[in-house]
């Protein structure tokens, strides 16, 4: 052996020597350290343990029976250290002090950009004071809502509407009245808030009131105004509450939230609130006012909003769906326009052809009441026109466009609600029935006032 | 793959100068659109009784992806005549510019589908095909589970 292998011998036993002896000192179990570490460690674990000597497994309970004792002391034995066991526990939160109201999210926010890991349960299980299990509990995105299922839009919409329609409900149900301008005295009375010798002052007060109400309406709505100026002048149609001598109204939000629109007078009085309808007088004129003091002016006023009093006539070819002006139908004829109003219901089959009033006109004919906010109704027929061109002979055109048979639906509130739920259902209908029997059309129609008439001006269905 | 019964916004109606064949089957076949508007369109997918509408930004999406079942081309449009009334409530807005969606596609099998007979909801589209509409709006439309069958390209 050369020196220089001894010396890499005697290196290398060393070296065993040293890696033996660290063994010995810090990795051996029997070593005094580790002793007494685990010595603590098992002394932690087992703390909670149940041995056949403890008190409660040896001794019965005040008024405890013998099985429920003996029920009790077998729970024990099953799981005598104390194992976790997830089925036993309720919540996630009802952990030790500071974790009551804590919630551990198992699920990321769905809109996370990235699947995040799943939590460890000693992560998920309460005490929640540790930092480390607080800071594993933020997400990287925030959590959003889902995005609104169509039914639930659906009874939003409801919502919404009738809400709106309650809001103007008052007012138009008071004029939608078949004699509305001639009727309610008390009523009116007290929304004019001068007592009841006020109507005294002459036969001819209560149109005068009334006249001045359904102008000022009319007055604010003629006006070319905005969607949101509509809006807020339709306000001025409506009850205003204010405290008692105050001038300034009190605001919606409140009214809302009071649940004004639905006390009684008295009920007003008692929270020193009145009710009011004074603005819509401040817009009163010696000339609007005689406009609405007889059928003339009713007429004019309907004029207005391109109404005719009485309904003028339209013509509606068979198979087709849509009315068209006398002018039109005497040229598809071939005849003049006073030819073809002489002519009677006879002739008029022989040309396939019916005369009806203009829908539009025979709605507000037949309320007149509503006529001062005509250009906030959309005049629609509860039967749809379709039916005319794809079921011909199922319906007459008469009836489809009878009054009892149209609708009126408030353009603000429903441009898109009405057009929604309305039009779908009957488009889904229409799908389903490619030969609808009258009575399937009526059922739907029926069906249709039960669920939306209330919103409806006048109400269906109620 | 699943599939989805789906019922766009019914914002129109067959025109007087649509040409259209026999009114009482189900689908109707549409030879030449007119499409009515009866009131003022919110999503940017209609139906006009089995002439579907989609937005220019819509159809030119559509072209871009390798969806089976449609095809698009000009739509000729119309008015109801009392459409007015709603347009007033939107003089700051303008109407989109609207292209035919035709269906061409059998319900189950393609991205687009009609089904035949008289069905509430007859669109039917694929899974993937709904994930690409709902990048637009679709808020007045229905959605329903298709449950009928799902073909196989051997039908």
């Amino acid at each position: 052996m050369t020196e220089v292998q001894k010396q890499a011998d005697q290196a290398e036993q060393k070296s065993i020597t040293k890696t033996a002896e660290a063994v010995k000192e810090g990795g051996v179990i029997a070593g005094q350290p580790n002793q007494e570490v685990h010595g603590k460690a098992f002394e932690l674990a087992h703390q909670n343990d149940k041995t056949l000597s403890e008190p409660d497994m040896i001794a019965m309970n005040d008024g405890e029976t013998v099985a429920q004792y003996n029920a009790r002391v077998a729970q024990i034995q099953a799981n005598r250290f104390g194992f976790y066991d997830s089925a036993q526990e309720k919540t996630n939160d009802a952990g030790s002090a500071g974790a009551g109201g804590t919630k551990v999210h198992e699920h990321p926010a769905k809109q996370a950009l990235e699947p995040l890991p799943v939590l460890s349960p000693p992560i998920q299980k309460p005490p929640f004071d540790s930092h480390v299990k607080a800071n594993v509990q933020i997400t990287n995105v925030p959590e959003v809502s889902e995005a609104v299922q169509q039914e639930v839009l659906g009874q939003y919409a409801e919502a919404v509407l009738e809400n709106a329609a309650a809001a103007v409900r008052q007012v138009e149900n008071h004029l939608a009245q078949p004699n509305a301008i001639n009727s309610d005295f008390q009523k009116i009375g007290r929304w004019v808030s001068e007592g009841p010798g006020h109507f005294a002052q002459s036969p001819e007060q209560l149109n005068k009131d009334v006249s001045a109400v359904a102008t000022g309406a009319m007055e604010e709505i003629d006006k070319p105004l905005s969607v949101d100026e509509r809006a807020k002048k339709a306000g001025m149609l409506l009850p205003m509450f204010f405290f008692e001598g105050g001038k300034e109204p009190i605001n919606p939000e409140t009214i809302d939230q009071l649940g004004l629109e639905a006390m009684s007078e008295a009920e007003l009085k008692a929270l020193g609130i009145e009710k009011r309808v004074e603005q819509i007088l401040e817009t009163e004129t010696g000339e609007t006012v005689e406009a609405l003091e007889s059928s003339e002016g009713l007429a004019k006023l309907a004029k207005k909003f391109g109404i005719n009093m009485p309904p003028k006539d339209t013509y509606v070819f068979a198979g087709e769906k849509d009315a068209i002006s006398a002018e039109a139908a005497s040229r598809r004829l071939g005849i003049t326009k006073e030819e073809l109003a002489k002519l009677d219901e006879t002739a008029l089959v022989g040309e396939n052809l019916e005369r009806v009033p203009d829908y539009r006109d025979a709605f507000f004919n037949a309320n007149p009441g509503l006529i001062p906010i005509a250009d906030r109704l959309y005049v629609h027929h509860s039967i749809p026109k379709w039916i005319l061109k794809e079921q011909p002979g199922l319906f007459a055109a008469t009836e489809i466009n009878s009054p009892e048979m149209l609708r009126g639906i408030y353009k603000g509130v429903n441009d898109e609600l009405h057009n929604s739920l309305i039009h779908s259902a009957w488009r889904e209908f229409r799908k389903q029935h490619p030969m609808p029997t009258r009575s399937d059309v009526l059922d739907m129609v029926e069906s249709l006032d039960v669920k939306y008439g209330h919103l409806f001006a006048p109400e269906e269905g109620i | 793959m699943r599939f989805f019964a789906i019922a766009p916004e019914a914002a129109g109606d067959l025109g007087n100068n649509c040409k259209h064949g026999d009114l009482k089957e189900r689908p109707v076949k549409i030879y030449q659109s007119d499409f009515e508007f009866q009131f003022w369109p919110h999503d940017d997918l209609l139906d006009g009784f089995y002439t579907y509408a989609c937005t220019e930004e819509m159809a030119n999406e559509l072209s871009q992806t390798s969806f089976t079942g449609f095809e698009l081309d000009n739509l000729n449009i119309s008015f109801e005549e009392r459409f007015h009334e709603w347009a007033e409530l939107h003089k700051d807005e303008k109407l989109p510019e609207f292209k035919w969606l035709k269906i061409t596609g059998r319900a189950g099998l393609d991205d687009f589908g009609e089904l035949p007979g008289p069905v509430a909801k007859s669109l039917v589209i694929s899974e993937r095909a709904l994930q690409f509409l709902k990048k637009f709006k679709l808020a007045h439309c229905g959605i329903e589970t298709y449950t009928g069958q799902e073909l196989s390209a051997a039908g």
